[in-house]
């Protein structure tokens, strides 16, 4: 190529790469996934969940029989695990420009856009495999998860959380006249602590309904007695949600109150491009904190993949190999053996599924059927 | 959306959930609330229930009035068979013998 053209291909390939930034592509904080212990487990995997209840002592009086007590029991249940997977295929076209672009000695400021696609593509399919694991976490500590694609169907999926932990308040909180959320919370604290022994000290919600939830009467007229004398409600900023989120962890006596806004994209069978958030925007699931990695509250059965397996077995498409019976995520790269047509499809894959063990780990309040005032289509 | 209705409620409960009012989790449908006990304090609400109420018990009352008809009869003649049974049996050719007799 003569060197005078090369600086208009700098500047037209410039253009395509702040294009391709994309926000939406840009790791989120999946807060579920961070904080839940992925264990190895086996396929169909027997558990027994232990329920007991200690019971006080009698007061028996001398040379008299005591009595004993039967009131534990396992009851068994087992996990099949499902796969985690979606791939991504690099054409012969694209094959075509990436190598025509490294022959052209790389872009010096593309951000490895270019010059590692092959690590960026495996680490987004990666990532949106962690994005599956961190929506059935969100859907565990709702107890409820529906699912519908490619053939897989589910309804209603439940981890077996207590009823009275699963609550509608009457009054939903975008009645900002009549809505008591700040009773509500406390109320379902309450039976946490009391029937379940679970102290609820967080809280995660959409910005939507925390910002619903402030705008209520009682909310403001509860606040109000934690400022200054001379300081009314009115004088506060809404909009200001660190300011309004410190004030209402205080005023609900929670230790966090984490807004969680995080969404994932699916690709419709047409193409068109859908995005949902992991928490969904009407829920408010109460935590507790010292609960966090720990094995014996929830945790994710992280199995070992199968094509870890089969790969060694016998000749594949398989670029490489993964090195034996592997646990996920595992990303890995096929090419057709004969190259007819000659491209490279990319791979990442877990096995697993979310268990809850202590069903009243996590607590759910429906608090109404309203919409994210903000609109959540694709921006670009 | 603002409050649940009664019919609401009872669909939370019936999903395996609970339903939060006035400071009380309900988890199993005998516990609710009645719909006079929900209506209270709202003026509207307390007509609304007050009138189906009223058709409850007018329906109410004319069962129980065709009850104690058919008490002080006994022998039921053809203009008191009501018209489903009328209907139903035409099959079984019940119809005819009650009307010979």
């Amino acid at each position: 190529m003569p060197a005078a053209w090369q600086l208009l291909q700098a500047a037209r390939l410039t253009a395509i790469i702040q294009s391709l930034q994309d926000v939406r592509q840009l790791p989120q904080s999946l807060r579920f996934l961070g904080r839940t212990a992925i264990v190895p487990a086996a396929d169909s995997e027997i558990m027994a969940r232990f329920t007991g209840f200690v019971t006080i002592a009698d007061l028996v009086a001398d040379d008299q029989q005591a009595v004993t007590y039967q009131n534990t029991k396992l009851s068994y249940e087992t996990t099949n695990i499902p796969n985690i997977k979606h791939g991504a295929a690099i054409t012969q076209a694209m094959l075509n420009q990436l190598q025509s672009l490294m022959e052209n000695g790389g872009m010096p400021r593309d951000m490895g856009l270019f010059s590692n696609y092959e690590n960026r593509t495996i680490d987004g399919l990666l990532l949106g495999v962690r994005q599956r694991m961190e929506a059935l976490l969100v859907a565990m500590a709702c107890d409820g998860l529906t699912y519908d694609r490619l053939g897989i169907k589910m309804t209603n999926v439940t981890w077996g959380m207590p009823a009275d932990l699963k609550v509608t308040p009457s009054v939903t909180w975008d009645t900002a006249a009549t809505a008591t959320p700040v009773n509500d919370i406390w109320a379902v604290r309450r039976t946490g602590r009391v029937r379940y022994g679970q102290d609820f000290d967080r809280m995660s919600l959409s910005t939507q309904a925390f910002m619903y939830m402030i705008a209520t009467t009682e909310f403001q007229a509860k606040a109000r007695t934690l400022l200054a004398p001379n300081v009314s409600y009115t004088n506060l900023t809404l909009a200001d949600l660190d300011a309004q989120r410190t004030l209402a962890q205080n005023v609900m006596g929670l230790r966090e109150i984490e807004l969680y806004d995080a969404r994932y994209w699916t690709q419709n069978p047409d193409g068109a491009l859908v995005s949902t958030p992991f928490l969904p925007i009407t829920k408010v699931v109460l935590s507790n904190s010292a609960d966090d990695n720990d094995p014996t509250a929830t945790d994710f059965a992280n199995g070992i993949t199968t094509e870890s397996i089969v790969s060694g077995l016998a000749p594949s498409e398989m670029v490489g190999g993964v090195g034996g019976p592997t646990r996920g995520p595992i990303s890995y790269a096929t090419v057709p053996a004969d190259l007819n047509p000659p491209n490279i499809v990319y791979w990442a894959v877990a096995r697993g599924f979310p268990r809850k063990h202590r069903l009243q780990s996590t607590a759910v309040l429906t608090v109404g059927t309203f919409t994210d005032t903000i609109a959540v289509g694709p921006p670009f | 959306m603002g409050t649940l209705t009664r019919a609401e409620m009872e669909e939370a409960i019936k999903a395996g959930g609970s339903v939060l009012h006035k400071g009380a989790i309900y988890h199993q449908l005998g516990q609710l609330p009645s719909e006079a006990e929900l209506a209270e304090g709202d003026p509207e609400q307390e007509a609304v229930v007050a009138s189906a109420l009223d058709a409850q018990i007018t329906a109410l009352q004319r069962q129980r009035d065709r009850l104690h008809l058919s008490r002080q009869s006994p022998t039921i003649g053809p203009a008191q068979v009501p018209e489903k049974l009328v209907a139903a049996d035409d099959t079984s050719g019940t119809k005819s013998a009650k009307a010979n007799k």
